[in-house]
């Protein structure tokens, strides 16, 4: 393409994308780089704070809730991205039984997170299907109060939304590997190496790019993306057990109309987002100077 | 162990998997068939003699055909600009030279990322003040904002594909660059098109943060909205809430059924960089 031949014609093709982008995006968060400095009720104009209300997030306990749970919910991603892979390694030859689960396997994906989250609250009930299933597998030491006990709930968030997003990963996965050479894997039989050894020379390395990708959407998911399954499985509760960054978004905008102060948690929200960004540009980097 | 026994492990293992993936699902159905009696005697298994009464209360008690209604007012709104301003972005960013290209798709690209929650609530007051608010054009224009980036991230890898002597020749017939779009370009997109539709049919459906906080009463909400508060205002016994839930789910799962192949294409387009 040379430079001086543009198209400006082209600007009328983008445009309408643009607008949208600027105007229901762009907007809505470089304003809330302004009001998180302000106190604001929403209906009167908002009046700046300075770092105050940052000092006061630092010391609001629902906070200190949610960025614990937002560090239990990170500490899930290693699964979240091993589990998949070790199930796509094992049918990337198909066998009898993986075009049956390949065809299964999206379906949590495309459910809705609303959905999934009413469902498993009512499935996980004191009395409801998972501990009536327990008792009859005779694992009746298992039977708990999944949504109640306050050190288990936000562990069962977790493997729930790793549940859904299972399936997504696996078919991911087997795609990346579909373009990895087979003369790799002739030459590691050849040299003798056990499953796992081949997993980890040629399978892992063959769809490092794959990887990385879904270990970013693990981040992305359980640090921002987790309201609709919380809001609808356990609200957040009980007290502020399965309480994240999100919540304190919503609570404070439409519970307590204090909309500075939410602001304030969405920069909170934006840096760790701006955050995990940072950390794969750097590690594109690093691979790139290799 | 021999290879032989190791395939059949894996055969059961994976069938075993499959069937995992989808038992919620199961007990969702089977419950919602159920009535009280037959729920408190036996949770897991199908019930004797199955009743649709929980469809009948749900439908007659909780407004759900409004809902639908609602809900498929959005989607039909949404997914005709949304192909529009999609494809017409992707074509300019894959074929078309034009000043700050890279910059704007690196934007174009960049933006998909940030969380919804943390747009929501400024653009609850956005808005508010430009008369949007509670009402479907608002919920759409969210949607567009949000949706649009990734699917004209999807058109442009699509438009990338097709050679450019496509474009040439067509410029030297001294076609306009817009016939070129709608009669050379749209027709030759199709396949990622219906991708990009599926993605977005569904995406659109299942969203919840925008529909709970831009649409604020009764008669406007969407399904999803109103299906998270049923859970969490009133009691609404399990076998009325399965019976909510499938009807919901019911749609993505046909559409599940009759497009799992660009579904799946949906998936790999944007997660495997060649």
């Amino acid at each position: 393409m040379s430079r001086n031949r543009y198209d400006y014609q082209a600007f009328l093709f983008i445009l309408p994308l643009l607008l949208m982008i600027a105007l229901f995006m762009l907007y809505p968060a470089l304003t809330t780089f302004y009001y998180g400095f302000t106190k604001w009720n929403g209906i009167s104009s908002p009046t700046w704070q300075g770092l105050s209300n940052f000092a006061r997030l630092l010391r609001d306990s629902s906070f200190h809730a949610a960025v614990r749970n937002a560090v239990i919910l990170a500490l899930y991603v290693p699964l979240w991205t091993i589990l998949p892979l070790l199930v796509a390694a094992s049918i990337r030859k198909p066998v009898v039984g993986s075009g049956f689960f390949r065809s299964l396997s999206l379906v949590p994906f495309v459910i809705s997170p609303v959905i999934l989250g009413v469902l498993f609250n009512v499935l996980l009930r004191t009395n409801g299907v998972v501990n009536t299933l327990l008792e009859r597998l005779g694992l009746r030491f298992l039977v708990t109060e999944w949504l109640v006990e306050p050190d288990l709930v936000i562990h069962v968030v977790a493997l729930v939304t790793i549940f859904k997003f299972f399936g997504f990963g696996v078919i991911l996965y087997l795609g990346a590997m579909g373009k990895i050479s087979e003369s790799l894997y002739d030459a590691a039989k050849i040299d003798g190496c056990s499953w796992l050894q081949t997993l980890r020379a040629v399978t892992a390395p063959g769809i490092r790019h794959t990887i990385e990708f879904f270990v970013v959407l693990g981040f992305i998911t359980f640090f921002a993306r987790m309201f609709p399954i919380i809001y609808t499985m356990t609200g957040g509760g009980p007290g502020y057990a399965s309480f994240v960054p999100e919540f304190g978004i919503y609570f404070q905008a439409f519970q307590n109309f204090q909309l500075g102060y939410s602001a304030t948690w969405a920069i909170f929200v934006y840096l760790l987002t701006f955050l995990i960004i940072f950390a794969q540009v750097m590690l594109m980097k690093r691979e790139g100077a290799q | 162990m021999s290879r032989g026994a190791g395939k059949v492990v894996v055969s059961i293992g994976i069938i075993l998997l499959g069937l995992l993936t989808v038992l919620p699902f199961y007990f969702m159905v089977v419950t919602s068939i159920k009535d009280t009696d037959s729920y408190l005697t036996e949770k897991l298994l199908p019930p004797s003699r199955p009743t649709f009464n929980n469809y009948v209360t749900i439908f007659a008690q909780l407004k759900l055909a409004v809902y639908f209604r609602n809900s498929i007012i959005v989607l039909v709104a949404t997914l005709v600009p949304y192909v529009l301003i999609c494809s017409a972005a992707g074509f300019a960013f894959a074929k078309l030279n034009f000043p700050l290209r890279i910059p704007l798709l690196l934007l174009v690209t960049a933006i998909m990322i940030f969380p919804q929650m943390v747009l929501g609530v400024q653009i609850y007051h956005l808005q508010a003040r430009m008369g949007l608010l509670n009402t479907h054009a608002g919920l759409v224009f969210a949607y567009l904002g949000y949706f649009a980036p990734y699917a004209a991230y999807l058109m442009t890898t699509y438009f990338r594909g097709i050679p450019r002597t496509f474009l040439e020749a067509a410029k030297i017939d001294g076609a306009g660059l817009w016939s070129i779009y709608i009669r050379i370009m749209l027709p030759m997109a199709r396949p990622m098109l219906v991708t990009v539709i599926i993605v977005g049919s569904q995406a659109v459906w299942n969203e919840l943060p925008f529909s709970l906080l831009l649409l604020r009463s009764t008669d406007k909400r969407t399904l999803m909205a109103a299906i998270a508060l049923l859970n969490g205002e009133y009691g609404v016994p399990a076998m009325e809430m399965c019976a909510a839930l499938t009807v919901v789910a019911l749609p993505i799962i046909l559409l599940y059924v009759v497009a799992q192949r660009q579904i799946q294409r949906g998936i790999l387009a944007g997660g495997i960089k060649e």
